[in-house]
């Protein structure tokens, strides 16, 4: 019998231990918090009861991008208000929709806290996103004798502490607690266990392809070139076929479709060094002159830099992503170079290059820069060409006063231009109002 | 490592900087040795102890804890304000304390 994933059972005594590994995320994040931290709505809140909340979005600037829905509450989306919206269409399908703007630093604050209380409860854990976390533990334990109670437990305490609902889903391994969450959606009290490989194959194999979780526009492929309609299509097709046909990513499409995983839970996502840092910002308008992109890239690359600088790290890999008007399509390419940097001036040559080698000219709207390969700052790489400990020294100085003094009190001049976007980022975290 | 090697959800992770930041001080402001906090009744003690040594001008004890570090300071009490104390010790310095972080006073 194949288990769901090497490490995952130990023999002890008589007795098999296996792990159960559990996906839980917030409902509605933003709007959840947003709900949660006003009065008026304190006494009529449930946790069973998702409509005893009011129709409520919290919304992007609406004088930059034509303000879109960044989160509703379930009222608002019963309504038919859907995330990335535009403001004005999700006021006329719901009239009474309380709109609110971004308070990123709040939900920062508040996911920190939940995340802490599903750390503390199980014994492993590792985050995913601002409102989700994977969790694990042994079972059958004298700690937590009931999966489900356990988990339900836990769904309690968050709704006690923050006013948050929550759904669970549990299940023999990541991906599929992951797919187990969201069936947890139809489940009364949110939390969903699938015990065994053969409950989840029961589970899942009727399933559309478009429903499993991380496979995006491969499902594509799967459905047009590879004839599946179903996850249990997917499971009956031979890996070699999968692998042919879509790499490393077969084997793994080829195991979840099995309902198999092998990821680990990693304890130390929080405070890893960083593998790489990227910088991402979309634009107010479409850009299409090259000079103008030109001026974004170069202030994403100082902010990639400086992060770089202050982990005391160069990276040796630099790279360019545009995203076209609409929000469609645009490349990433990247370009490993035969040294490391973290000096915007040593970098910013080969992002033009990239540039002008796969801009197809179509409008910008959207832009990052990534900074990868990473390795640490000891030892000084001298290039006869450039006086480095002088440029080190120059940024050194940059640095600190933009430390001491806010990023907007040394800028280039490039960055006063139309085209220049430091100034709007400044104040905002992940795009948002802090 | 490849994808199909390792932990999958690694790479579709998607974590603001900011939040990594947020954690790994609330993680560490938790792991912080605070001040300890004390019991009406010993609160009681320590004040008609303190009464008594101030104005007998007794020699005194008193522990502190700074930023998670534990001093002792023996010597003579010679003013109380609102938030502190002034003590002089036998060598004739002069330590100002914080009553905030005193953890115990010894008459001597």
């Amino acid at each position: 019998m194949q288990s769901c994933g090497p490490e995952w059972t130990l023999e002890v005594a008589n007795l098999t231990v296996k792990w159960i590994v559990g996906l839980i995320d917030m409902q509605s994040f933003y709007a959840s918090v947003e709900v949660a931290t006003r009065h008026a709505y304190v006494r009529v809140r449930t946790l069973e009861k998702d409509d005893s909340d009011p129709a409520l979005a919290v919304t992007g600037d609406p004088t930059r991008r034509s303000g879109i829905i960044l989160a509703a509450t379930p009222a608002a989306k019963v309504c038919g208000v859907s995330t990335a919206m535009r403001l004005g269409e999700a006021l006329r399908v719901c009239p009474s929709l309380v709109c609110v703007p971004p308070r990123m630093q709040l939900y920062i604050d508040t996911s920190v806290r939940i995340h802490e209380t599903v750390r503390q409860t199980f014994p492993k854990y590792e985050p995913f996103s601002v409102d989700e976390c994977f969790f694990a533990f042994p079972s059958p334990s004298d700690l937590f004798p009931n999966p489900v109670q356990a988990a339900a437990d836990l769904r309690d305490r968050i709704w006690d502490q923050f006013r948050i609902r929550s759904r669970v889903g549990l299940a023999p391994n990541k991906w599929t607690a992951k797919m187990a969450n969201k069936a947890a959606k139809k489940v009364p009290g949110g939390v969903l266990w699938w015990r065994s490989q053969a409950d989840v194959l029961d589970a899942i194999h009727l399933l559309p392809v478009t429903d499993m979780w991380g496979v995006k526009r491969r499902a594509v492929t799967l459905q047009t070139e590879l004839g599946c309609s179903t996850i249990g299509d997917v499971a009956k097709l031979p890996m070699g076929r999968l692998r042919a046909r879509l790499g490393v990513w077969g084997d793994v499409i080829h195991r979840w479709a099995n309902g198999l995983d092998f990821s680990d839970l990693n304890a130390d996502t929080m405070s890893l060094p960083h593998r790489g840092y990227s910088h991402r910002t979309t634009l107010p308008r479409d850009y299409t002159c090259r000079k103008e992109v030109a001026v974004v890239i170069l202030e994403l690359l100082d902010e990639v830099c400086a992060r770089a600088r202050q982990a005391q790290q160069k990276g040796r890999r630099i790279g360019l992503g545009l995203t076209y008007a609409g929000l469609t399509g645009g490349f990433y390419k990247a370009k490993t170079l035969p040294f490391a940097s973290n000096h915007s001036e040593t970098l910013y040559p080969t992002l033009l290059e990239l540039l002008d080698g796969h801009w197809n000219r179509s409008g910008v709207r959207a832009v990052s820069v990534s900074l990868d390969q990473l390795g640490f700052d000891d030892g000084l790489q001298l290039n006869l060409l450039e006086d480095i400990p002088r440029r080190q020294a120059l940024w050194d100085t940059v640095d600190q006063v933009r430390r001491d003094y806010g990023e907007t009190s040394l800028m280039r001049l490039s960055s006063l231009l139309p085209a220049g976007q430091l100034r709007e980022r400044a104040h905002k975290i992940g795009g948002h109002t802090a | 490592m490849k994808i199909n090697e390792g932990n999958v959800f690694e790479a579709l992770r998607i974590l603001l900087p900011e939040h990594r930041a947020a954690t790994v001080k609330y993680r560490q402001e938790r792991e912080r040795p605070k001040p300890p906090t004390w019991d009406e009744q010993h609160l009681e003690e320590l004040d008609a102890m303190l009464q008594e040594a101030v104005v007998a001008k007794n020699p005194v004890r008193i522990w502190i804890t700074t930023n998670g570090e534990e001093h002792s300071v023996q010597g003579v009490i010679v003013t109380t304000d609102p938030d502190t104390l002034t003590v002089i010790t036998k060598e004739s310095r002069r330590y100002q304390l914080n009553l905030r972080e005193i953890t115990w006073i010894e008459v001597e």
